[in-house]
């Protein structure tokens, strides 16, 4: 595992495989990280809460694993199902939401509660994924506020967490 | 909806003179800032997050199996803040949901695979039914049935609701007992 300075990992989450963390990426406890084909790279500013399982599972089928890449500012919630696919950033994975594999996920996006993405899915930039496979347009919050509201959350998490049973890694 | 007996293993529960009854295999985090008022029950599995804000839960509460209770957060003055977390007397939880809420009152019944999103609020006695998604924000009036993906109003509840819920909570840890 290879990350940046300040990067908070809960203690027993389930990992695999080669990940590397950028600044404040924050991870909370019983996630599940597994890169079992080819790494995954994280962004800065990454918050992944509880019960998060992100795969890099290549299927049988196809025999080329590729590396997997999320971009920064994306916020992950309790119980989301990530299998291999392209994020981009400012996206947010409400509760329990289900991407399969081999989707394309662009920038300031948002998968409503419980919403389950088709494998192969290209998901535009700006666009809010609601119901079953209905869209809409993001328009309601500008690529630099949604960073600093992010940069706010991490803020306060470390602050939280500083004192209770999280430890900061400076690897 | 009468509870049958469920007997557990005794060793594998901590039990307070107070008669709460937690699971040795739930994941309790900070501890200093949850507040049970007894004869609560808390699950295996269950993850309640008091280290980012505490939580208060009332007396007679049931949280079922694999349940996440997490406090959500707001904005103040400009800056986030993680609210305190209100939970009532004689509150059902099912199995498999999560739990964000701001408030939830007294006598309330939840069913399994819920998902209460950030700070919503559900007033006394009422009820949401299993596999119900609540957006962030809904509010939920007293003596009313929400359901659906996205969750709706469905129904009104009768005056009885009240001495349903109650003896539900009860009758569900009367019959909890140790094997």
């Amino acid at each position: 595992m290879r990350s940046s300075d300040q990067v908070i990992i809960s203690r027993g989450i389930d990992y695999e495989g080669q990940m590397g963390f950028g600044h404040g990426t924050i991870i909370h406890p019983e996630c599940s990280i597994r890169a079992e084909s080819a790494s995954i790279l994280f962004g800065e500013y990454n918050i992944i809460e509880e019960k998060v399982k992100i795969l890099n599972r290549k299927p049988e089928e196809n025999l080329n694993p590729a590396q997997m890449v999320i971009g920064s500012y994306n916020l992950f919630e309790v119980g989301c199902f990530i299998e291999f696919c392209e994020i981009g950033s400012y996206n947010v994975f409400e509760h329990r939401a289900h991407i399969e594999p081999n989707c394309k996920i662009g920038n300031g996006c948002i998968v409503a509660a419980g919403v389950k993405v088709p494998s192969g899915t290209i998901v535009p930039d700006y666009t809010i994924v609601y119901g079953e496979g209905r869209t809409m347009k993001n328009i309601s919050t500008p690529e630099e506020m949604f960073k600093m509201n992010i940069k706010a959350l991490a803020e306060v998490l470390v602050k939280c967490l500083q004192s209770s049973t999280m430890t900061p890694s400076n690897k | 909806m009468e509870p049958v007996k469920i007997f557990y293993v005794k060793k594998e529960y901590l039990e307070t003179h107070t008669g709460n009854k937690v699971s040795r295999k739930a994941s309790v985090k900070g501890t200093q800032n949850i507040h049970l008022s007894g004869k609560c029950i808390i699950s295996p599995g269950v993850m309640i997050r008091g280290d980012l804000a505490p939580v208060k839960i009332g007396k007679n509460t049931i949280i079922r199996e694999d349940v996440v209770v997490r406090p959500s957060y707001k904005r103040a003055k400009g800056h986030l803040k993680y609210m305190t977390m209100h939970i009532g007397d004689y509150v059902y939880i099912g199995e498999n949901s999560i739990i964000c809420a701001a408030k939830i009152g007294n006598n309330v019944y939840i069913g399994k695979n819920c998902i209460i999103s950030h700070r919503c609020v559900l007033k006394d006695n009422s009820r949401v039914e299993d596999n119900t998604i609540l957006h962030p924000d809904t509010e939920v009036p007293p003596f009313t049935l929400y359901g659906g993906h996205p969750g709706m109003y469905k129904s009104d509840l009768p005056d009885s609701t009240i001495f349903i819920h109650t003896e539900f909570a009860q009758g569900f840890y009367n019959k909890f007992i140790a094997s």
